[in-house]
């Protein structure tokens, strides 16, 4: 469980910050000065500190300094009550993850808190890339024996020290950020800032004012000023990940910034100079956008200096076996289930024939879900997710429509992962059935099966437009892809006649 | 007993409670918490006063704003910003004359939050 610390003498804020970081599995201890405060940090290892600008003691900026002369990368959030932005700019600048003001709002203070952690975590875990077997309880390995997997070690090996931009590229769960994350640790830039900022998860404007930061008043809802990623990354390393869902506006900005490491805040006419290497990720054919004049040729050209393409599982077929012990390594620690021993030949012969479309990723969860389900020391077919026992077919998506007169596009699902394709209306007995069942992941798997719903729902609705979809749900249309090939959601145009009887 | 004016001016709980996602109990607690830390605080602050101490003043002042905070109380945290500003500048009748409308809506406030512990 990750650890939170909260330094601030308001005890009603330690309480409030206690309380709503408990949803998130997070635990907290608490400091009311800043003396404290940094004896706690020596002693118990926080992942995250929420530091009040204003102690009694000493102000939160000078406990800053001492906080990274003890833990140079332990993401510091300020919680201040002042209007003025200006410290809080000033915290940034001094290498403070991010900050919030007070009255705090639960929901924000749990997303940047859980951000935080993960930046963390990121900068922390070391990335494996000698293809040991040694199951990391973080998951952070690099596996793979294969020449392929030991080309993409070579490369990075090489290019980590470079200070040039480097673009991975890879289908969905081969393991882009792992490769940033190697990257970096392996730059001379590790003792800076590593984020990771994923381009498709955030609205434009949202993006734009992400990464360079706004002034006060510059769009409706920027009651103050901002520092932007670019900016408080200063002397680190940036992930833009998902590069090919970012607006032409964004793009325009970000090749300014790779050519002279300046740029301009949102609304704001003050040149700021940075010093930020950029590492890009992506598995959308730039190349064809760049054709399609929906990606800049001259950003393309600078981000493709060097680029690192990590294989699809299916082309190392030879690594999968070792995949495997190794995610069955760390699913048996991590889900306490000691007394699994390994996979019946049946189940290995299924994996091992399997098409892995979501890569690592897929096999990760896969291992998982088959060891939680588990009852013996020996894995069986049964155990596997549905999917990979009775495959279903997945339709071609709907840009591949045939000719002739098309129905109504129907949206068609395999069943998701956990939930077996119930509906909305099952949720309560779904959540009995896995309180049954010792589930320790409940959170997650009821989100994914409101989700799973929602999204199907939608996309029916829209007739499997996708954009249609974005903007009745409000997020992006990177989004709608990523969970339409996480729910393995078909959108198939069934091509009917016009004389055909059902009519 | 205060008119629904002078309370919406004093605590807004529609805004406090979205901000802690609905959680009325949580709300409830935070109200606790101010019952029992507001008195000993205000009573620091009529000390620095009395003891010309800004820094002390200051400090004060902005403990209180921030156990206000939660409540959306927009006059008090207002006052209370006032006091921090005019107080760095030592005790002139000016600060006086804000301590006492200070005082005066801490107790509105005060009661205003007692309402959210019944």
């Amino acid at each position: 469980m990750a650890l939170a610390l909260v330094v601030d003498d308001d005890r009603s804020m330690r309480f409030l910050v206690e309380k709503s970081l408990e949803e998130i599995q997070v635990k907290v201890t608490a400091a009311s000065t800043a003396k404290e405060g940094l004896s706690l940090i020596s002693a118990q290892r926080p992942d995250v500190v929420l530091l009040d600008i204003m102690l009694p003691d000493r102000s939160g900026l000078e406990v800053l300094r001492d906080i990274q002369a003890i833990d140079r990368r332990l993401p510091v959030i300020f919680v201040t009550s002042d209007n003025d932005s200006g410290t809080a700019i000033e915290a940034m600048h001094l290498g403070a993850y991010d900050y919030i003001f007070k009255p705090l709002d639960i929901l924000q203070l749990n997303r940047l808190v859980q951000n935080a952690i993960t930046s963390r975590q990121l900068m922390n875990v070391p990335v494996a890339l000698a293809a040991d077997l040694e199951a990391r309880p973080d998951g952070k390995s690099f596996v793979g024996h294969s020449p392929e997997m030991l080309e993409v070690f070579k490369v990075i090996g090489r290019v980590a020290a470079q200070n040039v931009p480097v673009l991975i590229r890879g289908e969905s769960g081969t393991g882009k950020e792992l490769a940033a994350q190697a990257l970096y640790q392996h730059s001379h830039r590790c003792d800076g800032p590593f984020i990771a900022i994923n381009c498709a998860a955030l609205p434009d404007t949202l993006l734009e004012s992400e990464l360079f930061g706004h002034e006060k008043g510059s769009f409706t809802g920027a009651d103050r000023r901002r520092v932007g990623k670019f900016e408080q990354c200063d002397g680190g390393t940036i992930l833009l990940d998902e590069v090919g869902d970012m607006a032409l506006v964004v793009q325009g900005k970000v090749l300014r910034l790779l050519q002279d490491q300046r740029f301009e805040r949102l609304g704001g006419n003050e040149v700021i100079s940075t010093d930020v290497r950029i590492i890009a990720a992506t598995n959308r054919p730039l190349e064809q956008m760049v054709a399609d004049k929906t990606f800049r040729a001259d950003l393309f050209y600078r981000l493709n200096g060097i680029t690192i393409s990590l294989p699809p599982l299916r082309s190392r077929r030879d690594d999968i076996p070792l995949l495997l012990k190794y995610f069955l390594s760390q699913s048996k620690s991590m889900l306490n289930k000691p007394h699994v021993e390994g996979l019946s030949p049946e189940c290995l012969e299924i994996l091992s024939r399997y098409d892995w479309p979501g890569n690592v990723r897929e096999m990760q969860s896969v291992v998982q879900q088959a060891v939680l389900n588990s009852i013996g020391p020996i894995i069986i077919p049964e155990f596997l997710p549905r999917e990979l026992t009775c495959p279903t077919r997945v339709d071609s998506a709907a840009s591949e429509a045939g000719p002739a007169i098309l129905a109504p596009v129907t949206v068609e699902t395999s069943p998701a992962p956990v939930t077996n394709g119930q509906s909305l209306g099952d949720i309560g007995p779904f959540i009995e059935q896995r309180l049954l069942e010792k589930s320790t992941n409940l959170s997650t798997e009821v989100i994914e099966h409101v989700e799973y719903y929602l999204y199907t729902r939608v996309l029916e609705a829209t007739n499997g437009n996708q954009s249609q979809a974005a903007e009745i749900l409000g997020v992006t249309r990177g989004k709608i892809r990523d969970r339409i090939k996480a729910f393995n959601i078909s959108i198939e145009k069934r091509v009917r006649n016009v004389t055909d009887p059902e009519d | 007993m205060e008119s629904p004016a002078t309370r919406s001016v004093t605590m807004n709980t529609e805004i406090a409670l979205r901000r802690l996602n609905g959680k009325v109990k949580l709300l409830t607690a935070m109200a606790n918490l101010f019952l029992e830390d507001a008195p000993q605080l205000h009573e620091q602050l009529h000390q620095a006063v009395r003891a010309r101490s800004s820094a002390q003043i200051v400090r004060h002042a902005h403990s209180l704003r921030g156990l206000a905070a939660p409540f959306e109380a927009t006059r008090f945290m207002q006052l209370a910003e006032e006091i921090e500003q005019h107080g760095s500048d030592g005790v002139s009748s000016g600060l006086l004359r804000l301590v006492d409308e200070f005082d005066a809506e801490l107790l509105r406030l005060t009661d205003a939050v007692k309402t959210l512990c019944k």
